[in-house]
């Protein structure tokens, strides 16, 4: 068992084949530098509790083969990014930091997802952006990047 | 959305279009979507076909036909042809040839002082060739891989010469352009290649790191743009086999690997080149006129019949396969453009060819499209 201590101090027991694959946590397993408790500084409790939620359940179907059974993880892992748009933003991070390659492929597909056929302006209110063009470098910008073939 | 690598994850699963889009969201992504290492990580994955170049070409008279239109290729949905891709260049073009995003073209003639341009499209940049004026007679082929080297291109000319007077005896002789060696960098290659045919279709398909030319004998001409080595590689079947006169293209699918597309009183074939030395190709698909019309009985109507009565080469072809690429087929069904998709043996209507000009059913000039924000140093 180890044991993972978020930033504001709630621990974690996962099994080592889970461990693992955070990459990240794996190799200060490998070096040594795990001790009792392994600190992950830049994640909160509420995050590292999805991200040791995910992993369990991918290394659980990992054992199983069927096509059905990888049927099921599709439709789990659709789920399991349906939250609120600050949280799946921190799962990215987290992610990140930890290094966990299929869940940064996950989520950021769904944010690609997100993206794709939205007009500037919806975009810029998802994920609350300011516009800093003036409307004339806008204009130019827009009229540059005209996609020819529409 | 703070840090910038998982920004640069987030767009890099994005199409070029939406892309070019999001530049206008903010002056960071912005700055990110010009990123010139991010452009080149670009370069590495495929893109999708997005559609086909159509020129048409007189069929006497010796002028261009400046139209350049452009011909959507999507199965879902129906878009309208375009015709003014090509109107951020400083003058008429005719197409040569195209090549992962890059388009290779000429001056129409008469010109007075005729070029050779490279251009993009998708960022509207482009680059004259200098050091040669380009000819009507030559064959052109573009090659332009990504994935060994972001900006550097070549443009191969092929040229048909006589070794004496007699016809029988001409050979191809080859000139390569490449932009990384700068300025008047035509250089004569020392490869020639004896071979007699004239090179029709499908100019300068690129596939294999090698550019392929349909020739009028059944045999492709192929040049190994790295090596500089010519090659004829044999057709799959001989056309002589049939009764009624068959029309083939070539085209690149599966990741760079030569298809070769024949439509016969047989039916429809597809051919993928296995071995390039041995002319050995593998039958990828196959489809009866029947089948086809019965999988699209609103298109197609007494195929066997019409593709049967082909029996002088000087007649048109009731269907006419024009260029291919990554498993989708345009072709000529009478006077109407048809989209074809060998995975799923579906047929979808495009356009009229009354819409493209006319005269667009004697050899026209068919490129496929995949767009790629390659730059070019103008």
């Amino acid at each position: 068992m180890i044991t993972l201590r978020s930033s504001d101090g709630e621990t974690f027991d996962i099994d080592e084949a889970v461990a693992v694959e955070l990459q990240t946590i794996k190799h200060m397993m490998e070096d040594g530098c795990a001790g009792s408790q392994i600190p992950v500084p830049n994640v909160t409790g509420k995050i590292l509790a999805k991200v040791i939620e995910y992993c369990k359940k991918h290394v659980e179907s990992g054992k199983a083969e069927e096509q059905a059974a990888s049927d099921d993880l599709k439709g789990w892992d659709a789920d399991f990014v349906k939250v609120d748009q600050a949280t799946l933003f921190d799962i990215i991070l987290a992610a990140n930091y930890l290094d966990i390659k299929a869940l940064l492929d996950l989520t950021c597909q769904t944010v690609a997802e997100m993206i794709k056929g939205k007009t500037p302006e919806e975009i810029r209110r998802i994920f609350c952006i300011k516009n800093d063009f003036t409307p004339e470098e806008e204009e130019e910008v827009r009229r540059e990047n005209q996609w020819a073939f529409e | 959305m703070q840090n910038d690598d998982i920004c640069m994850d987030v767009f890099s699963r994005l199409p070029i279009e939406t892309l070019l889009g999001l530049k206008r969201v903010c002056k960071r992504w912005h700055g990110i979507l010009s990123d010139r290492s991010f452009v080149q990580g670009l370069l590495q994955r495929p893109e999708p076909l997005v559609g086909f170049f159509f020129q048409e070409r007189y069929q006497w008279a010796g002028e261009d036909i400046r139209t350049i239109s452009f011909i959507p290729a999507r199965m879902e949905d129906t878009q309208p042809i375009k015709q003014t891709i090509f109107s951020f260049l400083p003058e008429d073009v005719v197409v040569l040839g195209s090549c992962n995003g890059l388009v290779c073209c000429r001056s129409v003639f008469p010109s007075p002082s005729p070029y050779i341009i490279v251009c993009n499209p998708s960022n509207k940049q482009w680059t004259r060739l200098q050091g040669t004026r380009p000819d009507k007679e030559s064959s052109y082929g573009l090659a332009f891989n990504p994935s060994q080297s972001d900006t550097n291109f070549k443009v191969v000319r092929v040229s048909q010469a006589r070794t004496d007077m007699d016809d029988d005896d001409s050979y191809l002789s080859f000139e390569i352009y490449s932009s990384q060696a700068g300025a008047g960098a035509w250089k004569k290659s020392k490869e020639v290649c004896q071979c007699n045919d004239n090179l029709v279709k499908n100019k300068g398909v690129f596939a294999g790191g090698k550019l392929q030319w349909l020739t009028d004998r059944d045999r492709i001409l192929s040049f190994d743009v790295e090596n500089e080595l010519s090659w004829l590689i044999s057709s799959p079947f001989p056309t002589s086999h049939f009764t009624a006169i068959p029309e083939m293209c070539i085209g690149e699918s599966s990741g760079g690997r030569l298809h070769y597309i024949m439509i016969s009183e047989d039916g429809l074939h597809v051919w993928a080149l296995e071995d390039y030395y041995d002319s050995n190709w593998s039958l990828v698909h196959t489809a009866t006129l029947e089948a086809l019309e019965e999988e699209n009985s609103q298109l197609l109507r007494n195929t066997r019949e019409r593709v049967s009565q082909r029996v002088s080469i000087d007649s048109l072809p009731w269907m006419d396969p024009l260029a291919f690429k990554d498993g989708l087929l345009l072709m000529r069904v009478s006077t109407k453009m048809m989209l074809y998709c060998i995975e799923t043996k579906k047929m979808k209507e495009l356009c009229n060819v009354s819409e493209l000009g006319r005269n667009c059913i004697f050899g026209p000039l068919v490129i496929p499209y995949s767009p790629s924000l390659a730059p070019l140093m103008t």
